[in-house]
């Protein structure tokens, strides 16, 4: 069946659009900032129209352009005159804009042709029949009437799927500015409403209102003699006061909604002084106080209920449910009042603010559409039309501008409007009227890419299929003098546990200058006052991808021990802001955090910086690593690469004799020309090694999934872990296309230790390791008596079948065996000091 | 965007009027540094806020709901007292609106 699907809670104060989809209500939410509701209000500006949040903000400025309300009007002769149109305009033409614009809510560009719109219990024939004009001339082809209370109620019963029973139900209505109440008699399942009341100036605003009034300012007046101007009436009528007022009415709000849950709240503003300046006032309100504010109205529109029931010759106890609609039926004294008052106990498990649109939605959901379906619910493929004009647009795609001009011009006569919105919903020009050719000027958000949308609508204000493209105007990003960056531009930073320095990049390659960024690392040692270590802020240009050492320093912070004003602890904080100019300069700050001392260095491109701690220590490390890798190749009888690599080690080795030769070198050119010569051959090692290693490396992740994949073959294991392997090889085919070997071989390495996580789970692995563990000549273990403790402790566990002691054994052994040669260079790693 | 907003809106709120709230008393305890890295922490996460004090109000800024106090001038309106600050969140270069700005404007004649 074609059913409608669409709702719309056409309100008084607020609006709401929904739709049915596969059971359930889903509400649309305004496109900018997320609200469900839309304040029924419209303005008329100078060559614009407003509807909603901004027409709202200019009721009470302007009220002679400015409409709310106007539901109450409807099928009256009544009009309203607008002065800046010079024409009258009637409750449907208002209600209509209200609909027109809550179809844009509606985000997947469906067009809805049926819709369900709600109205009051209270509307007649005519009444009715203009809501259905509105209707009609909003677009929508077919209008299908539901009144507020049925659609209150038939939220209420599909949110607990109840069948309904025979009865009367309750539907109590406190909205932000008016008050309604209904009886729904319920017979053989059919839903009617047997009589309401109301009163159209009762609601949540008041209550706001009446807060600020009897306990705010009292409260400000009372406690603060210094602000008791507050109660005077001179300086109430002070646009100050105003100002005050506001944000009191505010705070008011706020407060309201903390007492629904709390019994106290808290109100923490800042208010003027007649010495002009300003003092901060804690302002404490209890649930009792508001209460107290409240009673009078509250009681009152119970005894609205009261009439009601007593003029249908029913008594509370013949009320089978008690429905709350509005937002202020939150307030828990709504809720206590009707119940102590008729003795009626309500459900309060239906979101009032929205029951409306909900209801309006199943009903739609269910309710078969007359017309015909269209045959997609997604935009329609717009094409040229002989008679609709084609759009041309010209602007600036670049501009170092706040704001920028759209121009278009359309190649035929069209009457109607158009309007321009922003991507990001931060400006929205209304609906302007349309001539050939269109101006306007649109403001932009600052450093980034801006995208406009323009559109064309009917005299009747309906969107016209006209196809324009989306302007985008990129705001500050290029200037004339703007130059890109040749190479990547990193930090030097430590890989702990590989016990080696890695790059991060801060900025990328063709990025505009100037730059600036703010980096905020860990320190990943203790560096103390009276030690020999240092921290090394290291900034390089170069290949983000190759190892540190290739790259070019450009600017280099060394502090040392004596710049020290206490010691600097491991994992204490380190901001790193670094300033590239137009002309290259660069400028580092380092702040660190324990001790509160900033250390700033400027750069110019032509000097160079060596660190000669880093020196040797970069040298023995690349001097380890081609020894490593030159046994590697030799086994897998690569003796071309191996070869080469021999090469290059004589060479490095070179350097390091020269470097410890020359321990004077600090004030000497010598450091630099070794830097350079250790670079160079760091450089030609990477680029010989790096493809030959990224594809061992990849080799090698497969290799080790495989293994790891093995061991899922039993449920318990799978369980534990799957997991944790999902999440290392997540975006598997983006990390191994990135020629980096420092990121694959991070992936090897958290594969590496999930294997042995699940080599140490598992029993057969355990009782193996520990065989090979106590065959171990005993003379290798550091302290063989403590070897020989823990081998009979594993023995003892093995006929215990104690796994768990078994893995604790095991690993006390491993801990107890010497490092090998590389893990003793390792050890003595110093870094750089940022982790 | 379609999702639950409330958290960050919620956060980024106690933040700005913590910041506003230590801006009289930079003399005294400077917070200054602290409020840019949680700036940019946020900025990681893809939140960015901004405070619209003292600039320009139109109607057609729909980054701002607006309580008028005093005369409406049309064209001549300023934000004089912001409430809450605009919200964005930023995904993939990217930006949409979370929060509106809940901002007091005057003209500025009555400034």
């Amino acid at each position: 069946m074609n059913t409608i699907n669409f709702g719309i809670d056409l309100g008084t104060t607020n609006s709401l659009v929904a739709r049915f989809s596969n059971g359930k209500v889903e509400i649309f939410k305004h496109p900018v900032g997320l609200k469900d509701t839309l304040p029924s209000v419209v303005a008329f500006r100078t060559n614009r129209v407003l509807v909603g949040d901004k027409a709202r903000e200019l009721l009470e400025k302007d009220g002679r352009n400015v409409f709310a309300g106007f539901k109450r009007k409807m099928g009256t002769s009544e009009s309203f005159f607008v002065p800046v149109l010079q024409k009258s305009i009637s409750p449907i033409e208002l209600s209509k804009m209200v609909l027109q614009e809550l179809r844009t809510f509606i985000y997947d560009g469906s067009q809805p042709e049926s819709v369900v719109i709600t109205i009051p219990a209270s509307f007649d024939t005519i009444q009715s029949n203009a809501t259905k004009k509105a209707g009609h001339e909003a677009g929508f082809k077919e209008v299908v009437l539901l009144q507020e209370p049925i659609a209150a109620c038939l939220a209420f019963a599909n949110k607990h799927e109840l069948s309904l029973e025979d009865g009367n139900w309750l539907v109590y209505d406190l909205g932000g500015g008016t008050f309604d109440v209904a009886i729904i008699r319920i017979e053989n399942s059919e839903l009617k409403v047997v009589d309401h009341k109301g009163d159209n100036y009762l609601g949540g605003l008041d209550f706001d209102n009446l807060l600020v009034e009897r306990v705010l300012l009292p409260q400000i007046a009372d406690t603060h003699s210094d602000l008791d101007q507050f109660m005077e009436n001179s300086f109430r009528a002070s646009l100050e006061f105003q100002r005050v007022f506001q944000l009191l009415l505010f705070k008011a709000e706020e407060a309201k909604k903390e007492l629904s849950s709390n019994d106290h709240t808290e109100i923490e503003i800042t208010l003027p002084l007649p010495s002009d300046e300003e003092k901060d006032v804690l302002l404490s309100v209890s649930r009792e106080q508001f209460n107290a504010c409240i009673g009078a109205k509250v009681e009152y529109s119970i005894s609205l209920v009261k009439e009601l029931l007593e003029s249908n010759q029913l008594l509370p106890s013949d009320v089978k449910q008690v429905v709350l609609v509005g937002g202020s039926t939150y307030i828990p004294f709504v809720r206590e009042s009707i119940e102590r008052l008729l003795g009626i106990s309500v459900n309060t498990t239906v979101d009032p603010t929205t029951a409306v649109v909900v209801g309006a939605g199943y009903y739609a959901g269910t309710k078969r559409a007359m017309l015909a379906p269209l045959r997609s619910t997604t935009k329609p493929e717009v094409q040229a039309q002989p008679f609709l004009p084609v759009v041309n647009l010209s602007y600036l795609k670049t501009s170092t501008e706040q704001e920028e001009l759209i121009m278009a011009s359309l190649d035929k006569p069209f009457e109607g409007f158009y309007r321009i919105t922003r991507e990001d919903g931060g400006f929205d020009s209304g609906l302007l009227p349309a001539a050939q050719k269109l101006r306007q000027y649109v403001p932009l958000l600052s450093g980034q890419l801006n995208r406009f949308a323009l559109k064309l609508y009917d005299l009747n204000q309906n969107p016209v299929p006209v196809s324009v493209p989306v302007v985008e105007v990129t705001q500050g990003k290029f200037s004339v003098q703007g130059q890109p960056l040749p190479n990547d531009i990193c930090l030097e930073v430590d890989d702990v546990e590989e016990k080696r320095t890695k790059l991060e990049v801060i900025f990328l390659k063709n990025s505009i200058l100037p730059l600036e960024k703010t980096v905020y690392r860990e320190l990943s040692k203790t560096i103390r006052k009276d030690g020999s270590d240092r921290l090394i802020v290291n900034i390089l240009e170069g290949d983000k991808f190759a190892l540190p050492s290739t790259n070019q320093v450009i600017g280099l912070i060394e502090i040392g021990p004596e710049r020290l004003t206490q010691d600097l602890i491991k994992g204490s904080d380190l901001e790193i802001k670094i300033q590239i100019s137009e002309s290259r300069e660069i400028s580092i700050s380092v702040f660190v955090s324990i001790s509160e001392q900033e250390f700033k260095e400027v750069f110019s491109p032509s000097e160079r910086y060596v660190s000669l701690q880093k020196l040797h220590e970069e040298i023995d490390t690349l001097i380890l690593q081609m020894k490593h890798d030159v046994k590697d190749y030799e086994q897998t009888e690569d003796f071309e690469i191996a070869g080469k690599i021999n090469q290059y080690l004589e060479e490095a080795i070179a350097v390091k004799q020269e470097l410890d030769k020359s321990v004077d070198a600090v004030n000497t050119d010598e450091k630099y020309h070794l830097q350079e010569r250790k670079r160079r051959i760091a450089q030609k090692f990477d680029q010989l090694d790096r493809f030959k290693k990224l594809s061992l490396l990849r080799h090698e992740y497969f290799e080790m999934k495989q293994n790891i994949e093995s061991f899922f073959r039993d449920d318990i294991t799978r369980n534990k872990f799957e997991s944790e392997y999902l999440t290392i090889s997540k975006n598997e085919s983006a990390f191994l296309k990135v020629e980096s070997t420092l990121l694959i071989e991070g992936k090897v390495r958290e594969l590496r230790i999930l294997r042995s996580k699940l080599i140490l789970n598992s029993k057969d692995h355990l009782i193996s390791l520990y065989f090979n563990l106590a065959q171990v000549d005993r003379q290798a273990y550091s302290d063989k008596r403590m070897a020989a403790v823990f081998i009979e402790q594993g023995e003892k566990a093995l006929e215990r079948q104690n796994y768990d002691e078994l893995k604790m054994v095991n690993i006390a052994l491993l801990n107890l065996l010497p490092d090998d040669d590389a893990r003793k260079v390792n050890r003595n790693f110093m870094g750089t000091g940022i982790g | 965007m379609q999702e639950n907003a409330a958290p960050w809106t919620g956060l980024v709120n106690q933040l700005f009027e913590l910041e506003q709230r230590l801006k009289p008393k930079k003399e005294i305890i400077d917070t200054t540094r602290q409020f840019d890295r949680i700036r940019i922490h946020l900025e990681e996460l893809g939140i960015k806020y901004h405070n619209p004090a003292n600039e320009g109000y139109q109607e057609t800024r729909t980054d701002c709901e607006a309580s008028v106090v005093g005369d409406y001038l049309e064209g001549k309106m300023v934000i004089s007292r912001v409430i809450k600050p605009i919200i964005y969140r930023v995904v993939e270069s990217k930006t949409v609106i979370l929060q509106r700005a809940i901002v007091v404007v005057e003209s500025c004649k009555d400034q």
